[in-house]
């Protein structure tokens, strides 16, 4: 199996106070992953470092075998680090830009090709993929949360990017919107994306997830393995702080 | 047509097709007529004092002065009906204009986030206020502060989000769909007939 990322005693820390404390993983391509913890865990901050978006860590990263660090990072956007990997914010609301749904799908896109007619059709895919070709011409500003949910996924398929990172993409959906998210997510694993995600929502670990990994409060890696033995480990979730005595799995 | 046109007849008749252009899209007649009239077409009106006494000539002044009402409320009643993500579309015509265009989208989209947070805050404190309101200036302080980072956070996390999908400042094109139809061509033609004849029944 060959590892899309790996990761060496990455540490990561603001003003001394540690975010991420020596996180050691291997993310194996094609394979699903969700990063389960509690609040302020560290789930973003890993996520940004995978993503690229945050450099400035102790430790090792590399994306295969290129190493990921503030000075080979350049070398790593020019060669379409973004064309590989897709990142989709936790805050939805800010990551769209632009202001109709074809402009924020196309806009990926654009970066990469100049045949506009290449670019429509593409949008279109990946619109009608995720149930939104009818909103294309829409106003992103009036769309509910769940559309928006929709788009900012769509924009980051749009690039058709081989690895996924989705900082909790199911916050504030309801379920049907979970489980639609959940099926997409499933069928884009099964074209053989490596899927990274953070999640609150049990329902979407078990339809999704291959692996889990369990971040602890005080910011470390606790566990990571398959999900089904991570979920079954009651007493592991409650030293994590996920769940409490009373939470049934 | 009302830019060229030194007819007062004309100006009127344009002034009234735009209010009642402006009435049918049931916009604010009395906003629209304050905006439009009290600040641009006045100072317009106070730089020809000079020219007025020179040439002991009141006419010109008071024809630039309803053109340049009349242009605002014609651009303002235009905005009011138009889809503010179209609004500068057609400038992408002009090639050049394409950064620039796309800039003042960023802005107004900004703008608008802004104003939601703005109108959350200020909701946020109602909700809590009960009574009189106390600590007034504390309180527009904070929401100041509060707004400034918002502001900053927002650019951030758009730069990022830009960025992340392959953005390179280095790199800069987009290109906006521009298709001009039918309908719109034969808009611009009837357009300029009328100011042809505009001219030649002057």
């Amino acid at each position: 199996m060959s590892a899309v990322f790996t990761g060496k005693n990455i540490t990561y820390r603001v003003n001394n106070k540690t975010i991420l404390d020596s996180a050691n993983f291997e993310i194996e391509k094609g394979k699903a992953y969700a990063l389960v913890g509690c609040n302020g865990s560290g789930k973003t901050t890993l996520m940004k470092i995978l993503s690229g978006i945050i450099l400035d860590f102790e430790g090792e990263l590399y994306f295969y075998d290129k190493k990921v660090d503030k000075t080979s990072f350049d070398e790593l956007f020019k060669n379409g680090f973004y064309k590989k990997v897709g990142y989709m914010f936790q805050e939805t609301e800010l990551q769209l830009f632009n202001l109709t749904v074809f402009d924020e799908i196309a806009f990926g896109p654009r970066q990469f090709m100049n045949d506009e007619r290449k670019i429509q059709k593409r949008v279109l895919e990946v619109a009608k993929f995720l149930g939104i070709d009818n909103l294309l011409e829409s106003d992103i500003l009036t769309l509910s949360g769940g559309e928006k949910k929709r788009v900012a996924l769509a924009s980051i398929l749009a690039n058709n990017p081989e690895v996924l990172i989705l900082d909790e993409p199911t916050n504030d959906l309801d379920p049907r919107s979970i489980r639609f998210f959940a099926t997409i997510l499933k069928q884009l694993k099964d074209v053989g994306k490596t899927i990274i995600v953070s999640t609150h929502h049990f329902d979407l670990l078990f339809r999704l997830a291959d692996y889990t990994i369990l971040l602890s409060p005080d910011h470390r890696i606790l566990k990571i393995g398959t999900t089904k033995e991570i979920l079954e480990d009651k007493n592991l979730l409650i030293e994590a702080e996920v769940i409490d005595e009373e939470f049934e799995v | 047509m009302v830019s060229v046109s030194d007819s007062i007849l004309f100006l009127a008749v344009a002034f009234t097709f735009v209010l009642v252009v402006a009435a049918i899209s049931k916009a604010d007649i009395k906003a629209l007529i304050v905006s439009s009239w009290a600040f641009v077409p006045l100072v317009t009106f106070i730089i020809s004092i000079p020219y007025m006494l020179i040439t002991k000539s009141v006419m010109p002044a008071v024809l630039q002065v309803l053109k340049t009402g009349i242009i605002i409320m014609t651009g303002e009643v235009v905005i009011y009906n138009s889809r503010i993500d179209r609004l500068f579309k057609p400038f992408s015509f002009f090639g050049g204009l394409k950064e620039f265009i796309w800039l003042v989208e960023l802005t107004i989209r900004n703008i608008f986030v802004l104003l939601h947070t703005i109108t959350d805050i200020l909701f946020a404190k109602k909700i809590r206020t009960v009574g009189v309101s106390r600590n007034r200036l504390d309180f527009v302080k904070s929401m100041i502060r509060a707004i400034a980072q918002k502001t900053i956070y927002i650019s951030e996390v758009t730069y990022v989000s830009m960025k992340t999908r392959g953005f390179s400042s280095g790199n800069v094109k987009f290109v906006y769909r521009f298709k001009v139809t039918i309908s719109e061509l034969l808009l611009v033609f009837l357009l300029i007939i009328m100011s042809i004849m505009e001219r030649i029944l002057k």
